[in-house]
């Protein structure tokens, strides 16, 4: 039966990490690792360009001709800021694209890879059994292709799961004109008092959780490392690769609660929209 | 005399080019500015003056315009020719685009039908490129004669700053090309005999190779402080100004020392001078001549009086040029005091 709650949970993953995009995941998760690793170039980054418009404000009110020669060092000031802004500015796209690239690979993997993993590693074995006399003339379709006869194969129940998640939203979308129409006055009044009253929740506690995971990223981060170091000091003669694996899944979880909260904002536009 | 000029002021940099006269080891002195500014005159006195101090001094001018025969009343050629009156300096006259439309016109002579069309093509790829080739050509021309000390009077658009900021990207396509040379030339060659060509691609290459090898050399020599320097002439007004702050900017960017600036064509009328356009012109001059001071402290500036007459010859040259390592001292009864 685990197997088959298992399957049911990476299919949800799968169904969100897809329904929401590849593309604003990634986004989301760069902020975040900005926000924990290159916070200083970051911070740099804003001073420069607050820099520039003081400079550039500065220069806007100095006459070239009455004062040419500070009018000059401001402009000298000007271009040294703007080629260091360049500067910066190269560096942080690079350092995005790479990012991304490499966490729209780790998505991909979470939603395709593990799927096929699990449909070859399990591929003889039966999520469960069925009674016999269901569907009695056709059951062999779902043990298809090598669990044993009588069984749902792995390959089947991810497509049923899938299947599943797909009617609900579907089901979901259906709903919400028929709602709109048929709903009594009352329903519908209290139902938007509750999705107000949930709305004011998730806003003012989204920054909060935002802010604390972002604060403590690193900190998990050096927790988990430490143990990993003190762990491998421990069994000293075979090092083991535990500690970057550990952070960095710690690091998605992170990512991934920060996500859930940015999800639910998002949740709540679709649901204005509807 | 020119201790004298620094014991009068303690903090400005002494206001001559005496400072160029005494580096021996410069090679290269450029000397630039805007149209009209009076570049000419300026490069003719220093290489007067250099002539006294140095072995042999060579003026080039690559300002298509050509005001060197003007300045000293003799007619110049491509050739360096002596100037009359001296016994060591000489002067020539180059157009850089001239110089790539006979590179062209020489290899077409000689057959090599392949290669002149590559050098248009290259010629036509590059913007600019015609001219650095060009300059490139000149400096090959100008490395194998010795002389101490060569000045440049450069064209005010500036074919000398586009070819100093040529070396990366030139170098790069070249060495690009010699590469493919390399790759491609054994099938060339015989591409081109099947074709029924007579391309020397050997010879081509070998070209390009060389110009490259010259414009890497050059750069190197430019980009050396004690070798190379910048002399900015400007005049004392608001544009002339604004493009020497942009040139020496850019020159900063191509890693030229410069350290000079001649500001020309100055205004000193008598205190009793009811020339009313005399003063306001002499009261602009100072205003911006005091910007000048303010924004080029590590800079000699060196002022240079407005004549009331052409400078023309020899002659006049000569009297002038005395002005770059003396400062000038206006007579008592003007009214600005150089050394304030």
């Amino acid at each position: 039966m685990s197997l088959a709650l298992a399957i049911a949970l990476v299919v949800l993953i799968t169904e969100f990490i897809l329904w929401f995009g590849y593309s604003q995941i990634a986004s989301l998760a760069y902020g975040v690792y900005l926000n924990a690793f290159e916070r200083e170039r970051v911070q740099k980054q804003r001073k420069t360009k607050r820099d520039i418009l003081t400079i550039k404000h500065d220069l806007a009110r100095t006459s070239s001709q009455d004062q040419f020669a500070k009018w000059a060092k401001l402009r000298r000031k000007l271009d040294s800021k703007m080629s260091e802004l360049e500067k910066i500015t190269t560096s942080l796209g690079y350092l995005k694209t790479s990012f991304e690239i490499k966490f729209t690979t780790f998505l991909w993997v979470v939603t395709n890879g593990i799927q096929i993993v699990m449909v070859i590693w399990y591929r003889s074995s039966p999520v469960f059994y069925l009674p016999q006399d269901w569907f009695s003339p056709i059951s062999w379709i779902f043990s298809m292709p090598f669990a044993p006869s009588g069984s749902v194969s792995v390959p089947f129940w991810f497509l049923v799961c899938r299947k599943f998640v797909k009617k609900v939203v579907q089901t979901k979308r259906d709903a919400v004109p028929l709602y709109h129409k048929y709903a009594p006055e009352s329903v519908k009044q209290h139902g938007q008092l509750f999705i107000q009253w949930c709305k004011t929740q998730i806003r003012i506690f989204t920054p909060i959780v935002v802010q604390w995971v972002n604060a403590n990223v690193k900190t998990f981060c050096n927790i988990i490392a430490e143990k990993a170091k003190s762990s491998e000091k421990k069994k000293m003669p075979s090092p083991s690769t535990n500690g970057t694996s550990g952070s960095t899944s710690n690091e998605e979880e992170n990512n991934d609660a920060s996500k859930i909260e940015e999800k639910k904002e998002k949740k709540e536009k679709i649901l204005e929209k509807d | 005399m020119s201790h004298e000029s620094s014991d009068e002021e303690f903090e400005k940099l002494e206001p001559t080019l005496q400072n160029v006269l005494d580096q021996k080891s410069l090679h290269w002195i450029f000397v630039g500015g805007k149209g009209g500014v009076g570049k000419t005159t300026t490069s003719c006195s220093l290489a007067v003056q250099l002539s006294k101090v140095r072995d042999s001094v060579l003026l080039i001018s690559t300002d298509p315009a050509h005001n060197l025969s003007d300045a000293f009343g003799q007619k110049f050629s491509k050739e360096a020719t002596l100037v009359e009156g001296f016994t060591n300096l000489y002067a020539m006259e180059i157009d850089p685009t001239s110089s790539i439309q006979e590179m062209l016109d020489q290899s077409e002579q000689q057959g090599g039908g392949a290669m002149g069309a590559m050098m248009q093509d290259l010629a036509f790829a590059i913007p600019g490129v015609d001219e650095a080739m060009g300059f490139a050509e000149v400096m090959k021309q100008v490395k194998t004669m010795e002389y101490s000390v060569i000045i440049f009077d450069t064209a005010p658009t500036g074919h000398t700053l586009r070819f100093l900021s040529f070396p990366s990207v030139l170098e790069k396509a070249l060495a690009k090309i010699s590469q493919l040379s390399g790759r491609f030339g054994p099938m060339f060659q015989q591409m081109s005999g099947m074709m029924g060509l007579n391309a020397n691609q050997e010879d081509m290459f070998g070209k390009l190779e060389g110009m490259r090898a010259i414009i890497t050399e050059v750069n190197n020599q430019f980009k050396d402080p004690e070798k190379t320097t910048f002399i900015c002439v400007c005049i004392s007004e608001f544009l002339s100004l604004y493009e020497t702050e942009r040139m020496i900017q850019e020159l900063t960017t191509y890693q030229i020392d410069t350290h000079n600036i001649v500001v020309n064509q100055l205004l000193f009328p008598r205190k009793d001078s009811n020339c009313e356009q005399c003063l306001v012109r002499h009261k602009m001059q100072r205003k911006y001549l005091d910007q000048i001071y303010d924004l080029y402290e590590d800079f000699h500036i060196v002022l240079m009086p407005l004549l009331t007459k052409e400078i023309r010859g020899t002659q006049d040259i000569k009297e002038f040029s005395e002005m770059l390592v003396k400062p000038y001292v206006p007579p008592d009864d003007l009214l600005m005091d150089v050394s304030q």
